[in-house]
């Protein structure tokens, strides 16, 4: 009986997180105030954390954690604290251009959808060696790595800028 | 993974309860070590040497009117004490009481605990801007702004530790020093780590968040109630959870003569506490800017420096 309980949270707990990811992703692209945009930014990356979890990666959903929420996000947080406290700040109206993001994700989410098509898909839950992740991320692919360190300047830069057209406007 | 109801139900009790004593014995000791600190008795009048006065307090908030202003952006203003506390069920996880008292075993244990407490962080912002007040504001702001200050040199303190003994659990940490505690190779981190987790908790000389003589009482000054009192649990559940990572950490976790494990971490913990509420009656609280270079031009070269000095005595 307690099986079927565990399974039920199971399943609840991951119902929750989708809430999370979706909920707070149309948050944040509708919003019309800055700071609902931005934590539901936050909400978004956080229940994606928990998928990872669910996925059998804890390493990977600290780490989400840690760079997006701990890094990313105070960092937004900073430039939007930089700015004014008005009622139209957030989301404008529908643009043309962004079409652009939606038919580049939808493009990349079919195409691998359908690269896995017929393929058997296995839940891992083995437990990942977070020793053989560093030895692989300082030795083979540290090039990727220091790459992948410029998301913060993005990150601070596109602060900066949100920061920057505000005072603009007002 | 081996996860049985019973042990949830139990882990998620023993929490709370946890939470709740912690919360009711250390305001108890803030007052008490405040009024010796200046020559007073501090609470008297509620049971003997005023012990059970926090539950009578605690009585009173709960059954106050949770006052919501009207400009207030509600949704905001309701979510962010629940922000702030919820984080602290699941950084209790991987804290270690003794050999065997422990949570969860987790193997990143120590990496879980640091990233959760950057969720307080947003909590206090989200209180800011959800109460529409200019001094609540200001405070949210400067918890923003001081998070990087102290952040980076507390994560290369941790580093240096894991680096030492190769884990990142906190169970081995606290192994691994049964001989010999950390704070004897490492006395210059022991300092930085204390005076970042008094910046992360927002513990005068470094409560810039909430300074009274400088904004009314910051991010929460529009709380009242239940609203100030889960800020309050959430508080001192982070200084419970900063000094348990310091025990671990620095001082030998449950290792120690004749007492068992449990009482050696609960008896270190109240210690390194105490000593920051004997911070919080001595100092007096420095200003915003002279915290934000003190972070950037002392704490991060000296925990930098310290790390290359420990690399290479590691190395050799």
């Amino acid at each position: 009986m307690f099986d079927t309980v565990i399974h039920d949270v199971y399943y609840l707990s991951f119902a929750m997180i989708l809430v999370l990811v979706l909920g707070g992703g149309i948050i944040a692209v509708t919003s019309k105030s800055l700071i609902y945009c931005f934590f539901g930014l936050v909400s978004s990356l956080l229940g994606v954390a928990g998928l990872y979890y669910n996925l059998g990666s804890p390493l990977v959903a600290v780490m989400q954690i840690m760079i997006y929420i701990g890094a990313v996000c105070v960092a937004i947080a900073f430039g939007i604290s930089l700015t004014r406290k008005t009622e139209d700040e957030g989301v404008k109206p529908p643009d043309i251009k962004a079409a652009i993001p939606v038919v580049l994700v939808t493009a990349m989410l079919g195409s691998t959808l359908k690269g896995l098509e017929g393929r058997h898909i296995v839940a891992s839950a083995h437990k990942a060696d977070e020793s053989l992740i560093g030895w692989m991320l300082l030795k083979e692919y540290l090039l990727p790595f220091e790459i992948i360190s410029i998301l913060l300047t993005v990150a601070v830069i596109g602060a900066v800028t949100i920061a920057l057209i505000n005072r603009r406007i007002g | 993974m081996n996860i049985s109801l019973l042990g949830i139900v139990g882990y998620l009790v023993g929490i709370a309860a946890l939470v709740g004593l912690n919360a009711v014995i250390l305001v108890w000791l803030e007052r008490k070590v405040a009024g010796h600190m200046q020559f007073r008795l501090g609470p008297m009048e509620v049971g003997p040497h005023g012990i059970l006065q926090t539950l009578a307090d605690g009585i009173k908030l709960v059954s106050k009117q949770l006052v919501i202003p009207d400009e207030a952006d509600k949704p905001l203003f309701l979510l962010a004490p629940i922000v702030s506390l919820v984080p602290i069920f699941a950084a209790m996880v991987p804290l270690p009481f003794s050999e065997t008292v422990q949570a969860w075993e987790l193997n990143i244990g120590l990496l879980l605990i640091i990233a959760l407490g950057l969720l307080n962080t947003l909590g206090i912002l989200l209180a800011g801007w959800g109460s529409n007040n200019k001094y609540a504001l200001l405070g949210g702001a400067r918890a923003v702004a001081q998070i990087l200050a102290y952040k980076i040199p507390l994560l290369i303190c941790v580093m240096t530790i894991i680096m030492m003994t190769g884990s990142f659990s906190l169970r081995d940490i606290a192994i691994a020093q049964k001989d010999t505690w950390n704070v004897l190779y490492q006395p210059i981190l022991f300092i930085v780590y204390i005076i970042t987790v008094t910046l992360e908790t927002n513990r005068s000389p470094f409560d810039f968040s909430e300074a009274e003589s400088e904004l009314v009482a910051g991010f929460h000054t529009e709380y009242s109630g239940m609203g100030f009192s889960l800020f309050f649990l959430a508080e001192y559940s982070y200084m419970f959870i900063a000094a348990g990572l310091a025990t671990v950490l620095f001082l030998g976790g449950w290792h120690g003569p004749w007492l068992p494990g449990v009482a050696w971490t609960l008896i270190k913990i109240y210690s390194i506490i105490f000593l920051m509420m004997w911070f919080r009656w001595t100092f007096p609280r420095v200003r915003i800017d002279q915290m934000l270079s003190f972070g950037w031009k002392i704490l991060l070269p000296l925990s930098l420096i310290n790390f290359i000095i420990t690399a290479g005595v590691l190395a050799l």
